[in-house]
This record gives structure tokens, C-alpha cells and sequence, in this order.
């Protein structure tokens, strides 16, 4: 009651007790925005467990916030190791730098994570928050059964609300050059945070249509949309959307709204992109060129929402429960097949498109989806944009980048490292045995919630060690760089001080 | 033994008291339900009805959670409900929806008030819905514009309150 802060007389104070429940009942960026406010509010904001609640809170009311639009841009220059940058195009912010393994690539947004993966292999995900910069490289999925054929590989993470988890999903398929009628599929799940019994689960299923590697699988809701192939079609053009329930893992498929029988029967590939467009499952559909100077097309079908997509009968049913609305007709004048695309509406009711090196904007503010959809629009704008945000300079120093656009980003303060181990340590403890200087070393092991921690020698090394750890400083893991980084390196330190108070409470599980 | 509408008198700190049906108020704060399981011993075969003293909580305060409380939990009127109607979504709104808006539609001393009288007489749901007014009116307002309200004073340097911005820049 003494509290200094808070003394005009004539104004209730928040009893101090009080504040964090309020404050965890603000949306993520008040949240963090208070800290602000005074000291002592700072304190409440930074304190794991207040965070916690805060990050379940958010997710309870997940489905009514609006999503945001991210640009990732990975960066590789030699002798360094690779980058990803995150900023936020729909407040203009910066979020996060943070290093990540050489080739891996951003895969999607879910929610408030980021899924790094490496193409075309059994490598680890990497789940990623841009806020904290806090990184978890989840287990590499375990190999199929032997005698499989040669795989491609697609990763995409969900969320299931009603269980609150977040899950990765990886969908592996024959290539479909090397085995035209190999119809089995694979799913693995993995749960993080250690739910549906840890450790990654696997189902294979029997289907002629077999995803298709672009574009790629899209998180909306408790659903993963996924554009199939019919094994049949030579093309892999495709025809069918395969939806992911993330809660029940189950598979199933559903009709697009287009048909190629329907337009040019030699044409390769109509579905030009699937997106997150403010919280909704878009997909752009190319119907055709149109003289005069060769424009292309564009249809953008929205789904209506998933509420809709009520349990079938059966798992591999073709179904049309998906609604599809044609929302928007545009025409490019540019068209590339393997361009990176992405589309998103920005605050200004703008629809933006890129296509490879091109964004178009289309002002959708004046477009009624119950006008005459055939009176479709040039575009209003054409921005050329570098395909890379920091082109080299020379030659001699080979540098590589690429960029993103991922819809579907609600910002939170969730630790990807959910209920999981947060981050391992090595203590390194030094002792002096008369001529040899003996190393023993103790894996601290945290949880989330940082109430639980775990300290266990794990062993010691003898003789003349020498432990370069500014040597070491690349190959330490990217989460616990960023955590012991400049400023959260006190926060870490106090956290670890009161762990330390509480230790020795639990013991098992290791 | 079964009692036929108990009542409970609840003193509050200003020495007025307010008759509530122990049934009620029992389902509700978890507080006083205490505080009834408490004396029960000593009244069980007395006819004399109870009062409690609550110490921290003044009658304007005190009437206006026993008005919430005879809304929300009253046995006839609770039947079939979700419990956790907080985080319905807009769409199917809670009957109730329109009382809670309008109870939490009070100036801020009031709202606090109510805040700290729910967490005292510990009932989980006032506190939730008070606790979420008091988001409400902290949501999009500028640093300066929650210190006005809430009467909070700035206690960082300038030095710590640049190095707090810059920290969290990406939420501004």
C-alpha cells in the first residue's frame, strides 16, 4: 500500500497483486507495451509465469484477432553462418534477427511461430517466436519404415485450439517421376511441448492425389491446407486440397473451385498460390491469357470459414463441403511459373501480389464481389522490388538472400519451448586436481515455466582441456544466443538466480 | 436438514449490512462460504441467522457484487450455462453478455474497487470480468495516457525509460 508509485490521493491505486491479472488480459502488444508504464510494471511483464498466462489467454482468443503480415528475409554471406531477419509489415517494426542453420528457409507462419525447415530432407524444424527470438529445433521425425522409395518431404506447423498445441506435421510422398503409382502416403506428428505421448507419431494412408511440392501447405485455423496432384495427371497440376484437422490429424480431401477441363486443356498449372489472406484461405487461380499484351488472369477464391468444415463420413471421401467465394479478378501483365509468390491486403484495404521480383497492388476498397466478377481490374499499381534486399557487391564475397511474405501472424510472447526442456546448459566447473585441472559438467535442464529444473552431472573431462568459448561463439545454439544476449542476459540471470532458490524439486524424467 | 432459504447478513466496512441468501453466496465467494463453514458449528441448531463482517469492502461497493452475484448465481437462474463464458465468441453471446457489459460500464475507482472486493471475497468470475474491464481500458491508450488514468508515476530515468522503449520497440 506504501507503493510510491502510486500516491495521488483522490485515485484508487491497482492493488499491486492485482496488476498482473489485468495486464495478462491485454493483447500482445499493450501487454508488452506496459512495461513501460513504470518499474514495477516492467517486472510484471518480464516474469516468466505472468507471460505464460498471457500466452494462454491470447490463444483463447486467438480466432478473433487479426492477422498480421510478416517479411522474412534469409540471408547467407560467407564465413558467416545463415540469418533470417523478421519485420512486420503490418506495423513497419522490426522484430527479430536471428541465426539459423545454412540453407534452412522460412515454411510458414502458425499463430505466433515461425517454422523454419530444409528442403528436401529429413533435416530438424526449427520452431522460431520473432518476438523473443527464443528458437527450438524439434527432434528430426524418425525414418519411415525401410523399403520405402525416395521421398519429398513437405513440414508445416499447426494449432489446434481446442487442445491448445501446437503441432508439426510432416507429409511425405514418392516422387512422383521415380514411382508413377506408389499410392501411399506418410504423416508424421510431432506435438511440442511433449503432448500425445512425445516424440513424433506416424500414419501412412493410401491416395491417388499426392501433395504437390508448390505452393506450399498453408496453417489456418485448426486446418492445413495442402494442394494435391491426381497421381494420373503427368503434370501434377493441382486438383484436389487435402486439409489437415490438426486436432484429430485426420487427412481428407476436398474439391477446388476450378477445373482445367473447364479451361486450356494443356494448361500446366492453375493454381498460382495458396494463401493466408487476413485470417482466411485464399487461393489465386490463373484462368488464362487475354490479348491484347499477353495479360494473365488472376482469380482470388477465398474459403468461407472453417466452422464449416464439418467431419464427414469417411476419411478419404471426396467431398465439396469446402465453399469457395470468388472474391477478387485481376489481371497481371507478368507471368512467371516459379516466381516466389505471396498475397496479403494491407491497412489500406490494398490487395498486394508478389509475383518473383514484381508486387501489384489492386485497391479492393471499391470491388464488390456481388458486382459482375467478369469486369475484372488492372491492377493500380506495379512495384519492381529487388529479389534480394542486400544484393552483392562483389563477386568475390558470394552472398545469398531471399525473402517472404507469411500472412497469418498473431503476435505473442509464446515460448516455442511449450511445458518442453527450454534450453540445455553446460556447466562447466572447473577444479584444480593438483596438476590436471578436471572439468565436470552439469546439464541444466529448465522447463517453461521455469519453475522445474533439473541439474545432473553429466560427466567430467580430465587433462589439459582448453575451452575456446570465443571460438565456440557459431556453434552455439541460436535460442541460447539470443537468450543470453545483450539485454535479456540479465533477465536470464535473475530468472536463473530464483531457479536456483527452488531447486532440487523434481528429479525424474530425464 | 434441508434449509429453507437461509439468509446471511454482510457487514461492510461502513457498518451497513445487506441480506443474501447463504445459498448463493456459498456458490459464489469462495470467501465467505469459508467464513459460513466456519461458524456453522456453532449455529446449527439456532435459529439466529449470521452476519459477517467485510472488512474491506464499502456499501456502495459491497451492493454492487451482491447485485452481480444474485444475477450470475443464482441457482434458478444458472441452469445449463458454459462456465467459461468470458471467451465465447462474439457470435453466440451469453445471456448475461449484456448485464456484465453494462455492470463493468463504471468509472475507474468504481471498477477497481469492485477489482479488489472480488479478489478479497475470492468470487473467480467477477474477478475475470473486472479484471478484463480494467484491459479494456488500458487497450490501445498511449504510455502516458494509462499513467493519467491509473495515477501511476513515471519512475524511470530517462536513460532507463529510452533503453525500455528501445527494448520494445516492435510493439509500438
Amino acid at each position: 500500500m506504501g507503493d510510491p508509485q502510486t500516491i495521488f490521493e483522490d485515485r484508487r491505486e491497482i492493488p499491486t497483486d492485482i496488476i498482473p491479472n489485468i495486464l495478462l488480459r491485454l493483447p500482445s502488444k499493450d501487454f508488452v507495451r506496459s512495461s513501460c508504464v513504470c518499474k514495477q510494471w516492467r517486472n510484471i511483464v518480464a516474469d516468466p509465469s505472468v507471460r505464460k498466462l498471457h500466452v494462454g489467454h491470447r490463444h483463447a482468443a486467438t480466432a478473433s484477432s487479426e492477422t498480421e503480415v510478416l517479411l522474412v528475409t534469409e540471408t547467407r554471406k560467407l564465413g558467416w553462418s545463415d540469418e533470417a531477419s523478421v519485420f512486420n509489415l503490418s506495423s513497419a517494426k522490426a522484430l527479430c534477427q536471428v541465426a539459423i542453420p545454412t540453407g534452412y528457409r522460412i515454411a510458414g507462419v502458425c499463430n505466433d511461430l515461425l517454422c523454419f525447415v530444409y528442403d528436401h530432407e529429413l533435416a530438424p524444424t526449427i520452431v522460431c517466436n520473432p518476438i523473443t527470438g527464443e528458437m527450438l529445433r524439434l527432434p528430426k521425425a524418425p525414418p519411415l519404415p525401410s523399403g520405402n522409395p525416395l521421398l519429398s518431404h513437405l513440414f508445416v506447423l499447426g494449432f489446434s485450439r481446442p487442445t491448445k498445441e501446437y503441432k508439426m506435421f510432416q507429409l511425405s510422398f514418392p516422387r512422383r517421376h521415380e514411382y508413377p503409382r506408389d499410392e501411399t502416403n506418410y504423416i508424421a506428428v510431432y506435438t511440442l511441448g511433449g503432448g500425445g505421448g512425445g516424440g513424433w507419431r506416424q500414419y501412412s494412408y493410401l491416395s491417388r492425389f499426392h501433395p504437390v511440392t508448390s505452393p506450399a501447405p498453408v496453417h489456418i485455423d485448426g486446418n492445413i491446407f495442402v494442394p494435391t496432384a491426381d497421381l494420373a495427371d503427368k503434370r501434377a497440376r493441382a486438383a484436389r486440397m487435402l486439409v489437415l484437422d490438426v486436432r484429430t490429424e485426420a487427412p481428407r480431401l476436398y474439391r477446388i473451385p476450378y477445373n482445367y477441363d473447364d479451361y486450356h486443356e494443356d494448361w500446366d498449372q492453375m493454381l498460382a498460390g495458396s494463401f493466408d489472406l487476413n485470417g482466411q484461405m485464399c487461393l489465386a487461380v490463373n484462368v488464362g491469357f487475354f490479348n491484347p499484351v499477353s495479360r494473365m488472369k488472376t482469380q482470388f477464391w477465398v474459403m468461407k470459414p472453417q466452422g464449416e468444415l464439418d467431419q464427414g463420413k469417411d476419411e478419404q471421401e471426396d467431398d465439396d463441403k469446402l465453399h469457395w467465394d470468388l472474391r477478387y479478378s485481376f489481371y497481371f501483365d507478368h507471368f512467371a511459373i516459379n516466381a516466389p509468390r505471396a498475397a496479403w491486403i494491407d491497412h489500406t484495404q490494398t490487395l498486394c501480389c508478389r509475383i518473383g521480383t514484381f508486387v501489384y497492388k489492386y485497391d479492393t476498397r471499391g470491388y464488390s464481389s456481388s458486382s459482375n466478377v467478369v469486369d475484372s481490374l488492372l491492377f493500380d499499381e506495379r512495384v519492381a522490388v529487388p529479389c534480394s534486399p542486400c544484393p552483392s557487391v562483389s563477386s568475390k564475397w558470394p552472398q545469398f538472400s531471399r525473402w517472404s511474405i507469411c500472412g497469418g501472424y498473431r503476435p505473442s510472447l509464446l515460448s516455442p519451448l511449450i511445458r518442453d526442456i527450454i534450453f540445455l546448459i553446460l556447466l562447466f566447473s572447473l577444479e584444480h586436481l593438483q596438476r590436471h585441472w578436471q572439468i565436470d559438467l552439469h546439464l541444466l535442464l529448465f522447463t517453461n515455466s521455469y519453475n522445474k529444473m533439473q541439474r545432473i552431472k553429466i560427466g567430467h573431462l580430465q587433462g589439459n582441456w582448453h575451452l575456446d568459448l570465443a571460438n565456440d561463439k557459431n556453434r552455439r545454439s541460436p535460442g541460447a544466443r539470443a537468450l543470453l544476449g545483450s539485454n535479456k542476459r540479465l533477465q536470464f540471470e535473475r530468472t536463473l538466480t530464483r531457479v536456483l532458490m527452488e531447486l532440487d524439486e523434481d528429479t525424474d524424467g530425464i | 436438514m434441508a434449509s429453507e432459504k437461509k439468509v446471511v447478513f454482510l457487514r461492510s466496512s461502513d457498518g451497513e449490512a445487506f441480506e443474501v441468501s447463504e445459498e448463493v453466496i456459498s456458490a459464489a465467494s469462495v470467501t465467505i462460504k469459508g467464513m459460513i463453514d466456519e461458524e456453522s458449528p456453532s449455529r446449527a441448531d439456532t435459529a439466529a441467522t449470521t452476519t459477517l463482517a467485510i472488512p474491506n469492502v464499502t456499501a456502495a461497493t459491497l451492493s454492487r457484487v451482491l447485485h452481480y452475484v444474485n444475477k450470475h448465481f443464482d441457482a434458478a437462474a444458472v441452469v445449463g450455462r458454459p462456465d467459461d463464458y468470458i471467451f465465447c465468441a462474439p457470435g453466440d453471446e451469453h445471456p448475461l453478455a449484456r448485464f456484465d457489459d453494462d455492470f463493468v460500464d463504471v468509472d475507474n475507482d468504481t471498477l477497481i474497487d469492485l477489482v479488489h472486493a472480488a479478489e478479497y471475497l475470492h468470487i473467480k468470475k467477477l474477478f475475470d470480468l473486472t479484471c478484463k474491464a480494467v484491459a479494456d481500458k488500458l487497450k490501445g491508450r498511449t504510455i502516458d495516457q494509462i499513467r493519467e488514468t491509473f495515477g501511476i508515476v513515471n519512475d524511470y530515468t530517462v536513460e532507463e525509460e529510452v533503453e525500455v522503449y528501445r527494448e520494445n520497440s516492435w510493439a509500438f
